[in-house]
């Protein structure tokens, strides 16, 4: 079965069974679409009280196996849960002091500590004409914190968690308003059912819960019955002594069983109302299912939202900043998931290219081994100065007679020194050097006469010796 | 023990938000955003370092022509590169060439350094041999430089001395 918020269960978990309900919305109307029960092979509770959570959540976890279902956040009912009801008078207030005015009436009208149960409670829709403009009334009902966290824990044992803890009673009520859309609202029932152990008595008033009670039942056979009846009458008495006025009209024995029969002739004496019997074995599991305002739920963790909204502006202020600082932080900690998650695919399509990439390194490697090759073999072509090339160069230049004795050179200069048969000669071939045009700068040294001949030295710079002189 | 106003749990509350909104912003939000920065510069590098890969990828074929012409390029070019420690070579080839040109070789030296080594030698000779020679000389095929030469014309013979820097790897 599907899991959405069209879809609602409810689980009642009895002495040595678990019931389940699930119910669909269709329309605007909730609609039953299963009813099971799960017996538990020893006793799971015990007057109300969840004794093995394990176990209980174990049954719970069977009927979600069997029936396949989603539905993840259940609502919880134990049959005879111990509780207390109090009807509470009080002066009209401002709806936001009214939960510290009944926390301080239930610490005078509750025999416990107020630390050890849970307390709600809700406004009586019939407040008496008089004391409607002065006085509210209230039913205020209480139930032991240790019991609640028992079912809690049952539902959560079974992998499921709790959407609301509710009353046997109130649950009974509003299952019964469901069953019986058509009955009147004012109609005022008291529902009388036989537990494993207790008789419940509650007061279904407007159409809602209005008292409940558990009585334990010891008599058998005729005295069980007068004993029943005496309940009955005692607490249809004290109800409508207490009511200001209103009267029990019906009394609704639940479920199927012997001694109806006797008690109802019995009760028949002393109650002028009717009495019915109704069969409805999974009524308060029904109530415990049904969305409805006003609902007793003892399940302390109501949805953050929920608490929000109801909480003053300034909080409300608070907690969008913190909102606010918490997306900001969760949008980096996404974009940092899905960078590495890039990260993580470059570097798998790089490792799968990776001998690609090793051919290529491997390329670039032998371009720069053969860069760094032509470049030396560049840069000595360049530093080299051909001998035999200058040798050309002079020679082809001398004037008739000249004899050269000497030719030295580096990379910046050729000095170039011979003999010659008169100035004239010199001069010519300081003008065949100049004119060729190779050397920058040709320049005479010296040019001296001696033994009949002209000794002379010419110096031819290039370019780079220039340049340095200059500097 | 009295209990708190509205007011001072409001203080109170404001402080505590503060406090945690430092430290979620110290500790847990600016390391991250540093850590996304990070991240993103990674993600940038191996984008870029994907495409190339990704180029080279697609011309595996043309790489792999490129490295055997260039692995024939370095073959001839390492041919003209004097291998370290064996100057002997440059030695034979010019000796070589001094017995082609029928010129005397009358000094060899030579000066080793980190990337090229620096040799000297003098020959002797008619002087149309030690021009020839010095044609000759121009022909080594190893990479090298004559950076300083001094040609002495006598009557007979002609002296030519040289300065030759030698590339080696």
């Amino acid at each position: 079965m599907m899991a959405s918020r069209s879809w609602r269960a409810g689980i009642q978990i009895g002495r040595q069974h678990v019931k389940l309900v699930v119910m669909r919305k269709k329309g605007k109307r909730w609609n039953v679409v299963l009813e099971d029960t799960e017996t538990a092979p020893e006793a799971i509770m015990k007057d109300g009280k969840v004794l093995q959570p394990e176990l209980a959540g174990l049954q719970i976890r069977k009927l979600w196996m069997k029936h396949r279902l989603k539905v993840r956040h259940v609502s919880v009912v134990a049959e005879e849960m111990p509780f207390y009801v109090r009807r509470l008078h009080l002066p009209r207030m401002p709806k936001k002091e009214i939960p510290k005015a009944v926390e301080n009436k239930a610490r005078l009208e509750l025999p416990v500590e107020l630390r050890d149960v849970a307390i709600r409670f809700f406004p009586v829709r019939e407040a008496k004409k008089e004391d409607r403009e002065t006085t509210q009334e209230y039913v205020l009902v209480a139930a032991y914190k240790s019991d609640i966290d028992a079912l809690v824990r049952a539902v959560k044992a079974a992998g499921l968690s709790v959407q609301a803890v509710g009353l046997e009673p109130d649950a009974i009520c509003r299952g019964l308003a469901y069953d019986k859309p058509d009955e009147p609202v004012q109609h005022t029932r008291l529902l009388v059912k036989m537990g494993a152990n207790r008789m419940m008595l509650a007061v279904m008033s407007g159409g809602q819960f209005d008292y409940a009670r558990y009585v334990p039942i010891r008599g058998e056979g005729r005295d069980g019955t007068e004993e029943i009846a005496g309940e009955i009458d005692r607490t249809v008495m004290g109800w409508e002594a207490s009511a200001g006025g209103r009267t029990i009209q019906t009394i609704v024995f639940l479920d199927e069983r012997e001694e109806w029969p006797a008690v109802r002739e019995r009760i028949g004496r002393s109650f002028s109302g009717e009495t019915v019997v109704l069969p409805a074995p999974y009524t308060a599991c029904l109530g415990a299912v049904l969305p409805a305002e006003g609902r007793i739920n003892f399940h302390s963790d109501p949805p953050p939202l929920h608490k929000l909204t109801r909480s003053p502006l300034y909080l409300k202020a608070a907690a969008l900043v913190m909102l606010a600082a918490v997306a900001a932080g969760l949008y980096e900690s996404g974009s940092a998931y899905m960078l590495r998650r890039d990260i993580d695919r470059l570097q798998q399509q790089l490792d799968r290219n990776r001998e690609a990439k090793e051919w290529a390194d491997e390329k670039l490697v032998l371009m720069e081994l053969v860069r760094h090759l032509q470049q030396a073999s560049d840069e000595y072509a360049d530093r080299h100065v051909s001998s035999a090339a200058l040798y050309d160069f002079v020679m082809d230049r001398l004037p008739p007679g000249v004899i050269i004795h000497d030719m030295a050179f580096t990379r910046d200069e050729l000095t170039v020194s011979g003999f010659a048969p008169d100035q004239h000669a010199v001069t010519e071939l300081l003008r065949n050097f100049q004119e060729a045009g190779l050397f920058p700068r040709v320049s005479l040294v010296h040019s001296s006469e001696g033994d009949g001949l002209y000794s002379f030295a010419l110096r031819l710079e290039t370019g780079n010796a220039a340049e340095q002189d200059e500097t | 023990m009295r209990k708190l106003s509205t007011r001072e749990k409001l203080l109170i509350g404001s402080l505590a938000l503060m406090v945690v909104l430092y430290a979620g912003l110290e500790f847990w939000y600016l390391p991250l955003t540093d850590q996304v920065q990070a991240l993103k510069a990674e993600k940038a590098e191996l984008e870029t370092e994907w495409e190339r890969v990704r180029y080279y990828a697609e011309e595996k074929a043309a790489i792999r022509q490129d490295i055997a012409r260039l692995n024939t390029e370095i073959a001839a070019l390492m041919e003209r590169v004097l291998p370290p420690n064996q100057s002997y070579r440059f030695w034979e080839a010019v000796l070589e060439k001094t017995a082609s040109t029928q010129v005397t070789a009358t000094l060899l030296s030579e000066q080793d350094s980190k990337e090229e080594m620096s040799l000297q030698f003098s020959v002797k000779g008619p002087g149309q041999n030690v021009y020839q020679f010095m044609r000759e000389l121009e022909q080594i095929p190893y990479i090298h430089a004559v950076i300083q030469g001094d040609i002495r014309f006598e009557e007979q013979e002609t002296e030519a001395s040289f300065t030759v820097l030698i590339h080696q790897l």
